[in-house]
């Protein structure tokens, strides 16, 4: 701060209505004035804190019935949390600085942290069903730090926001767009729509429609997740602490028996054993298929992305709605996925990293190493949709397939298959052992495992085109991710045993903010020759760029 | 391989894309570490060992046979492994950046390019420090190699190669 003169104070050019700027006589040297969480932030809070009880009140009313004593105590415990709430939204304060925010945090510990605009990677909002009735939004800083957001802000109203993301935007060197010096015109006006800066400052990508969503569902395999997800739920409510009342109790017992005694007595034919257990199947692939057709299109429901200058903006879901914000530099990987029913209908889906990714709790949202660029789109359309996030990568190729792929070691399909054959060979002694003669029948894996092997080694392949390295992979679906050489930061040739007695080894790519199991640049079955070369071309080019985040 | 463990000319620098290997009194410190974790083992097997002697005394010549024989692997590793390991460890410092090689079994060769270390530590623990010995860490923004680190250099190379480092990374902000 060069010179803070009181006249000033109003730093942001939009005075805001929501935020009565509240100085306190300590800050009153400062610029910019001291904003506070809204009062709704509060209720927000408090819900917090009383959720976390709730589930063990949940928990002892299943368990134990209802308890008047446990029920006091519970309701006792209550009072400290929401005291606690209290204060936390008491002690919280941010300021909008000329080049960085500054957050007053803390209860006993009183915290101050200062986070430039310029360090700032993402700016990313969740909004669930109660945060859209009320038109407030929880707000994720991440910067390049990795692992947690650099700042969570439970909760902003949306005018508030856009005050913010016009800080954070201006901050920024080299990514003023013309929408955000633009006094926000309709940004107050409580639109629906939830992009309150300018809806139509941004140019669309990308817009799904439900059906394309409902599409992907079907052909993913989510289902099994919310069915892990609802058991999770059933166990933690203690649906399968005591299995034996779900037994019949005694009473019913004769009656079973002699159902079974009928059972019998009826001669059963093998097909039609067969027969249901292939129903049974078919009934529970269906059903869960359609499971994970309703659970993507209400997570990604209206799915839309957007370019706005230099930033890409993605938004989804119905119930809780998630708006990211990415600058288009800070993408430090691209990974493109076409699972195999997926390129039955032409169809792929693409994922970014970006130097803030970290871990995050519930596995959705923003903040995931991962984010969604296109959860699903037409394959034609892929090269454009690169070009366009992408320009670094200066991709020339009209489609991937034609880029100067370069094939694996030639006898890494031998090896592959050396490995898939004695695989076969353990689980067919297994099964003999176990079996007997009908063991045999797992040699009718031997064909499976040939074509899988030979179906991988065509497939996979990398690149090294002038700007980017890529590489693909995959028996029944490919994979494609690719690094811009500016985003490498680290290489490493990595040879087992096996490797070193067929001569070869394999090729890794480090990035920042890297997602450990996602696809990533890791080229195995490489000539040791190959991965040499490979490597000091890449450390050349790398050594070159200056990496910026 | 061509491996060379002679320091930096007088006067020139580290940074002249030649291998080297570590410096030779890393092999006694390595050898006391993996001498202490031979010996621990030693301990805990030796209690198991009397445990199943006193429970089932009838086949004691049986355990104490296989107990001797599995020690005796152990404290043969303990010795020779470090040897192979100096082996199969060096380093190359370059205009382009840091090279590590390394593992016996399993063998890895680190690249980082100058441009992308952050930061550089070099530490010494208390018996590193009686060797003159310590060791370096490079930083980078990555994530599964996010850091490399190199011990078993002699103190005063582990500074000259941070400060090369260094020197190189100056205005690479963040």
């Amino acid at each position: 701060m060069s010179d803070p003169a009181p006249q000033e104070v109003p730093k942001s050019p939009e005075p805001s209505a929501f935020h009565q700027p509240s100085e306190r006589p300590e800050d009153r040297s400062e610029a910019a004035p001291l904003r506070r969480l809204p009062a709704i932030s509060l209720l927000f809070l408090i819900f917090g804190a009383v959720r976390s009880l709730a589930a063990v009140l949940v928990f002892v009313f299943i368990s134990r019935g209802f308890d008047p004593f446990m029920t006091f105590a519970i309701g006792l415990l209550l009072i400290p949390s929401v005291i606690g709430a209290v204060a936390r939204y008491l002690a919280f304060s941010y300021r909008l600085e000329d080049e960085e925010l500054v957050i007053r945090d803390g209860i006993l510990t009183r915290k101050v942290r200062s986070v430039p605009y310029a360090r700032i990677q993402n700016v990313d909002l969740v909004q669930n069903l109660f945060h859209r009735l009320l038109k407030v939004a929880v707000v994720r800083l991440e910067t390049a730090s990795g692992g947690k957001p650099e700042a969570v802000i439970h909760v902003l109203t949306l005018p508030a926001v856009d005050e913010l993301r016009t800080h954070i935007l201006r901050g920024k060197p080299g990514s003023r767009s013309p929408t955000v010096s633009d006094p926000m015109g309709s940004a107050h006006d409580l639109a629906p729509s939830f992009d309150t800066r300018d809806p139509e400052g941004g140019e669309q990508l990308l817009s799904i429609p439900v059906g394309r969503l409902a599409l992907l569902g079907l052909l993913s395999n989510r289902g099994m997740l919310v069915i892990a997800a609802v058991a999770g739920l059933a166990q933690q409510a203690g649906f399968f602490d005591d299995p034996t009342r779900y037994l019949p109790d005694s009473a019913q017992l004769p009656k079973l028996e002699s159902t079974f005694q009928t059972l019998k007595h009826v001669t059963w034919n093998p097909l039609w054993i067969v027969a249901a257990l292939v129903t049974l199947a078919a009934t529970l692939l269906l059903f869960t298929r359609l499971l994970s057709a309703l659970w993507v299109t209400v997570t990604l429901y209206g799915f839309k992305l957007q370019q706005d200058g230099n930033d890409l903006r993605t938004e989804y879901g119905l119930l809780t709605k998630v708006t990211a914000t990415v600058p288009r530099k800070r993408i430090q990987l691209l990974s493109i996925k076409e699972s195999f029913l997926q390129r039955r209908w032409g169809l792929a889906s693409v994922q970014i990293e970006t130097a803030g990714g970290g871990a995050e709790e519930n596995g959705q949202g923003p903040g995931a190493a991962r984010l969604w660029l296109a959860p699903i789109m037409d394959r034609p359309a892929l090269v454009p949709l690169i070009r366009r996030t992408m320009p670094q990568i200066h991709l020339r190729a009209d489609d991937l397939p034609e880029l100067d792929w370069q094939p694996l070691a030639p006898r890494a399909r031998l090896r592959l298959m050396r490995r898939g054959f004695a695989l076969v060979l353990v689980l067919a002694i297994i099964s003999v052992l176990t079996l007997g003669v009908w063991g045999l029948l797992s040699a009718l894996l031997i064909p499976l495992v040939a074509w899988h092997a030979q179906r991988y080694i065509q497939q996979t392949a990398w690149a090294v085109t002038d700007h980017a390295v890529l590489f693909r992979s995959g028996a029944w679906g490919l994979r494609t991710s690719m690094v811009p050489f500016a985003k490498i930061q680290g290489l490493r040739i990595v040879q087992s045993p096996f490797d070193r007695r067929n001569r070869m080894a394999s090729v890794r790519v480090d990035t920042a903010g890297a997602n450990p199991s996602g696809h990533r640049i890791d080229v195995p079955y490489l000539e040791t020759r190959t991965a040499h070369r490979l490597v000091e071309r890449l450390e050349d080019e790398a050594a070159e760029l200056h990496f910026s985040w | 391989m061509s491996t060379d463990s002679f320091p930096a000319p007088p006067g020139g620098s580290l940074a002249d894309d030649i291998d080297r290997s570590l410096d030779p009194r890393w092999l006694p410190l390595a050898r006391i570490g993996s001498f202490i974790s031979a010996g621990i083992l030693t301990l805990i097997t030796a209690t198991v060992v009397t445990a199943i002697v006193f429970s089932k005394p009838e086949i004691w010549p049986v355990v104490l046979g296989a107990w001797a024989f599995l020690v005796l692997l152990l404290w043969a590793r303990a010795w020779f492994w470090p040897a192979l390991a100096y082996r199969h460890t060096s380093y190359r410092l370059s205009a382009r950046g840091l090279v590590i090689r390394r593992g016996v079994l399993w063998r890895s060769i680190a690249h980082v390019p100058r441009s992308r270390v952050q930061h550089t530590d070099v530490s010494q623990g208390p018996l590193e420090r009686y060797f003159e010995l310590g060791t370096l860490t490079v930083h980078t923004a990555g994530t599964q190699f996010a850091s490399v680190s190199l011990d078993g250099l002699a103190h005063v190379t582990a500074e000259q190669i941070r400060d090369i480092l260094i020197e190189a990374g100056e205005g690479d902000g963040v």
